[in-house]
């Protein structure tokens, strides 16, 4: 009993040792890695500090190159606004003179050019205007004529047949038997010439 | 001997009708004297009544006159005629009397009422045609006139 009782208080205090080394272990590993970020931050701060001053001295010296390139820029536009002005005191009334002529030239050359374009253009479309006229004339009038002959005959054939029914009508009516006779004796007669009887 | 008979028959209505009598007579002939007389008295035209009584006087042979005539009457030639009207019969024994006279024999005549040849006569003989109405002549002569005829009508106007 009393041999258990040593060995769980033996145990007891070995485990309790053992905590604490190890929580020992834990806090000065810890103060180490606080120490550590604090450098490290340190060290930050210094670069972020250095980089700006780095980085002014960079736009610094942008800036006064800008100033010197616009300078420039503006010299050279005041020379050339300078020789502009000059051109155009100048040139511009020769310039314009000759621009004028030129133009003159072209466009009266252009215009004679076209017009005589046109007028053979116009030449041709009038004859052949005037040939496809005189086809489609010739054609129209010779439908009228064909269908006016159509249209004639046909009242032709109607009024030559209103004269045969008439005509039919009133020899029916005319001829008495004495004439009826006669006919058929005629129409013998003619019988017997041609060979019939 | 048949011919105061066939001058009777112009047409072929006529013979017809003679041969009807004919067989009428034959068959009375045969059965007796007084059927015979009842048939001259009831059923035959009067002309020829009166030619078979003489022929009964003059002691012939009814049999071979009958025959004889029969024969006569089939023998006979026809021309057929269209007309526009009918006919009398005198029309029929003028148009007879010429075309017997125009042949030199004994012709019959078979007549075809046709009103729309207007007048004249189509004439058929033994096969032969010819057209003489006057629906033909009339055909004829417009169309020969056409040109004519319509431009007067268009002058008139």
């Amino acid at each position: 009993m009393i041999n258990e009782i040593t060995v769980i208080f033996f145990a007891a205090s070995v485990s309790v040792a053992f905590l604490a080394i190890v929580t020992l272990y834990v806090v000065v590993n810890y103060y180490k890695t606080l120490k550590r970020e604090r450098d490290l931050e340190e060290e930050v701060r210094k670069m972020r500090a250095s980089g700006s001053e780095e980085a002014r001295k960079i736009i610094l010296n942008a800036q006064i190159q800008a100033t010197e390139v616009i300078k420039n820029a503006q010299l050279k536009a005041q020379e050339l606004i300078n020789a502009s002005d000059i051109f155009s005191k100048e040139y511009k009334q020769k310039f314009q003179l000759v621009i004028e002529r030129e133009l003159s030239k072209i466009l009266s050359g252009a215009s004679q050019a076209i017009s005589s374009q046109a007028s053979v253009e116009m030449a041709n479309l009038h004859s052949m205007f005037e040939k496809n006229l005189s086809l489609l004339t010739a054609q129209a009038q010779s439908q009228v004529e064909e269908y006016k002959k159509a249209m004639m005959g046909k009242i032709n054939n109607a009024v030559f047949a209103i004269v045969n029914q008439v005509a039919k009508k009133v020899l029916k009516e005319s001829l008495d038997r004495k004439q009826h006779e006669k006919l058929i004796i005629k129409a013998l007669e003619e019988a017997k010439r041609q060979n019939v009887l | 001997m048949y011919s105061n008979i066939l001058d009777t028959v112009k047409t072929s209505s006529d013979r017809e009708e003679l041969l009807s009598e004919i067989n009428q007579i034959k068959t009375a002939f045969y059965e007796s004297a007084k059927n015979l007389e009842d048939v001259l008295k009831s059923k035959v035209r009067s002309f020829f009544a009166e030619a078979i009584r003489q022929q009964i006087q003059e002691g012939a042979d009814l049999e071979k006159y009958f025959s004889g005539l029969v024969k006569a009457l089939n023998g006979l030639d026809e021309v057929k005629l269209e007309v526009a009207l009918e006919l009398t019969y005198e029309e029929i024994e003028a148009i007879s009397n010429w075309i017997n006279k125009s042949t030199g024999g004994k012709t019959l005549i078979s007549f075809d009422v046709k009103p729309n040849i207007l007048g004249g006569a189509t004439v058929s003989f033994k096969g032969k045609y010819f057209d003489g109405s006057l629906l033909k002549i009339l055909d004829k002569t417009l169309e020969e006139s056409r040109d004519a005829l319509i431009k007067q009508i268009y002058l008139q106007k």
